[in-house]
């Protein structure tokens, strides 16, 4: 592959944009960047639009643009649990959420893990929180540095060779450089112009791709039938049935849990944005869907997509280069670069709100509670920002050392580890019926179960075959795993409640998860 | 206590939720709109249709004033 100039040219300029709004919006709405309420939730004023181009920039990432659709080009209809997974997301968000973000609000808690600790008064329950919190988001940092691997292929830039890394980590340190002076604010506002770029690309996608394919029907009608339905239940088997809810479900449920999603959803500046956000939200999911056919696309245009040209980057990237190669063999090289640049920019927005919100919990429920207590917030704030540097190095090398495929690997691990945290944060949302030891305890379990589930996969596939009867019933491994960790939860509680004096403290009042 | 039961409209949300997971309902191919399948179509006008209920509930739900006694 060679590189095209107006494709790399307007990737540059696109690119300088994004860094001059990514260094300017220190300016914006102009507050002490060293307190960690401004530097990592932007202070808790964002409004209903703002809050809308953030949690859209920062739960679909530029991955999910890029794996939906490889998901699909492999798998078939099983890769459109994507829809039911958002489809049920955002009603239990809108539920669940104003309650976080009011107990939070009244009691100046920044992360989960804070409310937690407020919740149950453990401090091993709370560095468990945040520690699982820090280890889930990690890989999926990790996965938006991909991302921007898989753009800088298509570009043309050199995929192996000594120099071939140079660009990523360039990318990368003007990244790691405004969400450190910047804070959220710079995701915030680069989110707008990553959202509309991502618009813009996908209706260009779904209407002049199937044009030159010769419209949707013969798209489908390209597709291996065994691919384009879930395939029907049999005697002894439940199909890809039970594997198409229980991921939706699975997913649906650790959504909000990830470290930045709550940051995201903390950031707003009421109840009420977040409310309003889960009705504009699904509109990212439309698009997701959209995109989802590009998946097909690429099956159609198969024969196409065989050149020698692509050949290299199917290699390294497998199916994940399935979305650029129809990019590049459908568009002229200036709109070739626009929808680049839009992945690659949907990449830095989710990266700098994960490394915040990693850094927060660091700071916050780790070095505050074991390393240096009673820290001044101009400390905590100065922590914060070098944990963000860090926690980004830390992705890089991680990208640089490790295979491809394992990244992949751990962060479906990192979905499987974060839903356990459901029991204790969830459910603590509206009642405060578990015990923490038996949180902490069903915490255990459950990561055993599904660490150990994933390692009798050979950490390749997140969906784990169960033989009951002679039935074979494929589950998400999420879902078995927090379902041992509620057993056991619940099992705990229940023994404990004899030792009423280890229960712990709980400083929150039941008016304070509902608007006065 | 008013309050409380405007709540109960919250059970509207299950609706989105099982229309996109009985899977029986809309696992077919025909009929076709504009050549891509049931199955396709049909989860993705879920989308906005599970947007719509959302602001439903919201609206239903959203906290008032209660009348002065």
């Amino acid at each position: 592959m060679t590189p095209k100039l107006p494709a790399l040219l307007i990737f540059f300029i696109l690119f300088a944009a994004v860094t001059v709004v990514g260094f300017a919006a220190t300016h914006w709405r102009r507050a002490s960047l060293d307190h960690l309420l401004e530097w990592g939730l932007a202070g808790q004023r964002l409004g209903s639009w703002l809050t809308w181009f953030l949690l859209g920039g920062d739960l679909y990432t530029a991955y999910t643009f890029i794996a939906v659709p490889a998901l699909i080009f492999g798998a078939g209809a099983l890769g459109f649990f994507a829809l039911p997974y958002t489809i049920m997301a955002f009603p239990l968000a809108l539920l669940a959420l104003p309650r976080l973000w009011q107990v939070c609000h009244r009691h100046g808690y920044l992360t989960t893990a804070d409310f937690v600790k407020g919740r149950y008064g453990s401090r091993f329950l709370t560095l468990i929180v945040a520690a699982t919190g820090i280890a889930a988001t990690l890989p999926y940092i990790a996965l938006q540095l991909i991302g921007i691997e898989v753009v800088l292929a298509a570009l043309g830039f050199p995929i192996r060779g000594p120099w071939s890394d140079l660009p990523l980590i360039t990318a990368f340190a003007i990244l790691a450089a405004y969400t450190y002076t910047s804070g959220l604010r710079a995701p915030a506002l680069i989110s707008i112009i990553k959202d509309s770029l991502i618009y813009v690309t996908a209706l260009a996608c779904i209407v002049i791709i199937p044009i030159h394919l010769g419209g949707y029907g013969h798209i489908f009608a390209a597709v291996p039938p065994a691919k384009l339905l879930l395939p029907a239940p049999g005697p002894h088997s439940l199909g890809s049935d039970s594997a198409f809810i229980t991921l939706a479900l699975g997913s649906a449920l650790a959504l909000f849990l990830y470290p930045h999603a709550t940051t995201g959803v903390l950031s707003a500046k009421n109840p009420t944005v977040i409310r309003r956000n889960m009705t504009y939200l699904p509109a990212y999911s439309f698009v997701l869907g959209l995109l989802g056919f590009l998946g097909f696309m690429a099956i159609a245009a198969r024969h196409e997509l065989a050149s020698p040209t692509f050949a290299p980057g199917f290699h390294h990237f497998g199916a994940n280069f399935a979305v650029p190669a129809l990019l590049l063999a459908n568009f002229p090289s200036w709109f070739v670069g626009i929808a680049l640049s839009a992945i690659a920019i949907g990449a830095l927005v989710p990266a700098a709100i994960m490394s915040i919100a990693a850094a927060s919990l660091f700071t916050r429920n780790i070095y505050c509670e074991y390393l240096h207590q009673g820290a001044s917030e101009i400390t905590q704030a100065r922590v914060a920002k070098w944990v963000s540097l860090v926690v980004k190095l830390g992705a890089l090398l991680f990208v640089l050392a490790i295979p491809f495929k394992y990244a992949i690997d751990f962060q479906l691990l990192g979905g499987i580890w974060i839903i356990q945290l459901l029991p204790a944060i969830a459910v603590g949302l509206y009642r405060r019926c578990f015990h923490p030891w038996a949180l902490t305890l069903g915490w255990l379990c459950g990561m055993v179960t599904g660490t150990g589930l994933m390692w009798v996969n050979h950490f390749t596939s997140a969906v784990y075959v169960c033989s009951i009867d002679g039935e074979t019933i494929p589950v998400y491994i999420a879902i078995l795993a927090v379902g041992v960790n509620f057993a056991v939860t619940a099992l705990f509680t229940l023994a404990l409640q004899s030792f009423p004096s280890t229960a712990g403290s709980d400083e929150t009042q039941d008016e304070d998860y509902t608007s006065a | 206590m008013l309050q409380h039961k405007r709540n109960f409209w919250a059970v509207l949300l299950v609706v989105p939720m099982l229309a996109s997971l009985w899977i029986p309902l809309f696992n077919h191919l025909h009929p076709a709109f504009f050549g891509i399948p049931f199955f396709y179509w049909y989860l993705l006008i879920w989308v906005p249709l599970s947007g719509a209920f959302n602001a439903l509930v919201v609206y239903l739900i959203r906290p008032r004033r209660s009348p002065l006694p």
